[in-house]
């Protein structure tokens, strides 16, 4: 049971100068169910792309994305947490989750099931607007696991959070996470946090992107914080064998 | 004192010195040229004790009503066509500048030659006066709708009329008050030449008999009229639905 990603190349026309601009290029992954891929790289190395030529959003070209061996992505079941929460403002918390239900058969009573095991309970009428950045983050992540889905993405979702905010949100994502046996695919540019969350790290050169290293991450998640002693020790090996890794150099 | 009441009251003191600085006006000026509220107000209970304020003005608010809906209609569609598509865009461009730029009674003469005196070039009329209005707010509006929500609908799948009605159209109600609101002040007063040119009823054709008699309370009573008419619709009709729309905020 594994989730392939196969790219040849990925390229975008530049209308400006009529050219044509390489972003992606030789990408094979291959990701075990239920596992917690993190992808690390520098600004501007196609990981945005990678992950909406994943969710639909950016033509895939007819370029393979195969879930479980079968090459039709419509039958399966995403969800996708942006970098900023998109929510929509003129819905409430609620409305938004109850916004991208597909599936008849979930009620208002999972919508509020789960938005109380985000801690959202009393926030459920609310409109985004009216709550803080941490809380609109974890509507979107509880937006994003309504409809059960097989993969999780997700791209920088903690970025512009205080720490504290970000490890709670880290701990809320475990949890749910261990419940749901979801596969999840998870942008950083953070790599303390690719090595506290993830199994495993795929490094990303510089445009065009492509994986340059392939990590097993060592840590275990026992301690949820970007500072605790196992995740610097890791991330202190890691950089000093590798010094140019985040340059998306090996 | 609460701040809704303070603008309450801000509002009467404002209305209430329109008429004040009217009457001082009229007292200076000779009466027959600018007749002061009394007298307007006593036209007004005149022409409605006769049913003549009514009908006519009945007539011009139907007429109103529907070439509205009729420019709304049609621009919006064009606006959010032309907005989301940019080979329509170039294509229609230039007729909408043009169409922004002929003068209004060359519109209606124009109807009036080509479909005769009749109701349905009068409202041809007053709606093709209105349509490159709409069209160019709601191009606008179609313009600035953000693409991350709308990759929010398609990443999920949502259906289309859901697509529709909770994520593109809360996105568009600014535009469409805007141009309801310039819509509506805007047809009245075109409405008002159809009639005075056209028609032989209708506020705008009263005006013209008034004018005919050099009868100033007449022509004042008949617009003050209408004005109150207008406002009306603005504070039950507009604003409410502003405020409905716009709680979020």
């Amino acid at each position: 049971m594994s989730f392939t990603i196969n790219i040849k190349e990925k390229t975008f026309h530049n209308k400006h100068n009529n050219s044509k601009i390489l972003v992606l290029k030789d990408i094979n992954i291959k990701i075990k169910t239920n596992e917690f891929l993190c992808i690390v790289g520098p600004s501007g190395c196609g990981k945005t792309t990678l992950m909406n030529m994943i969710g639909g959003l950016v033509k895939s070209d007819g370029q393979m994305l195969k879930f479980n061996n079968n090459p039709n992505n419509e039958d399966e079941n995403f969800g996708y947490v942006f970098q900023t929460s998109r929510l929509l403002p003129w819905l409430t918390v609620k409305e938004n989750v109850a916004l991208v239900c597909n599936k008849k058969e979930i009620n208002e009573y999972q919508i509020e099931n789960i938005l109380e095991s985000f801690g959202l309970k009393d926030f459920i009428n609310y409109y985004p607007k009216s709550i803080s950045g941490g809380m609109r983050r974890r509507v979107s992540l509880a937006r994003a696991f309504i409809n059960n889905p097989k993969v999780l993405l997700m791209d920088e979702p903690f970025v512009s959070l205080d720490q504290p905010t970000a490890e709670n949100l880290y701990e809320v994502l475990i949890n749910y996470w261990k419940k749901t046996k979801t596969t999840i695919i998870l942008i950083t540019h953070v790599l303390k946090e690719a090595i506290l969350l993830g199994d495993r790290i795929l490094f990303f050169s510089k445009n065009p992107g492509t994986v340059v290293f392939d990590y097993q991450v060592k840590s275990n998640r026992n301690n949820l914080s970007v500072e605790s002693k196992l995740v610097n020790k890791e991330y202190l090996e890691l950089t000093k064998k590798y010094p140019n890794l985040l340059n998306g150099l090996l | 004192m609460n701040a809704i009441s303070s603008n309450a009251v801000l509002r009467i003191a404002s209305i209430l010195s329109f008429f004040l600085i009217w009457h001082l006006a009229s007292i200076f000026v000779d009466v027959e040229l600018l007749p002061g509220p009394d007298e307007v107000s006593k036209k007004i209970i005149e022409e409605a004790k006769s049913s003549e304020l009514f009908f006519h003005t009945l007539i011009t608010l139907k007429r109103v009503s529907i070439s509205f809906i009729i420019a709304m209609l049609i621009g919006t569609f064009f606006g959010l066509y032309m907005g989301r598509n940019e080979r329509a865009n170039t294509i229609l461009d230039d007729w909408l500048v043009l169409g922004l730029n002929v003068p209004a009674l060359v519109i209606i003469i124009l109807c009036y030659v080509w479909f005769g005196l009749n109701e349905m070039a009068a409202i041809l009329a007053v709606s093709l006066n209105k349509i490159p209005m709409v069209a160019v707010i709601m191009r606008e509006g179609s313009r600035a709708i953000e693409k991350d929500y709308l990759d929010v609908g398609k990443f999920y799948k949502i259906g289309k009329n859901k697509l529709f009605l909770k994520v593109i159209l809360p996105q568009l109600y600014p535009y469409l008050l805007s141009s309801a609101r310039s819509g509506l002040s805007l047809i009245w007063k075109i409405v008002l030449v159809v009639e005075l040119l056209g028609r032989s009823n209708g506020v705008g054709f009263k005006l013209y008999g008034f004018f005919q008699f050099f009868d100033i309370s007449g022509i004042l009573a008949y617009t003050l009229a209408f004005v109150i008419l207008i406002i009306f619709v603005e504070f039950l009709l507009i604003r409410p639905f502003e405020r409905k729309i716009s709680v979020w905020k």
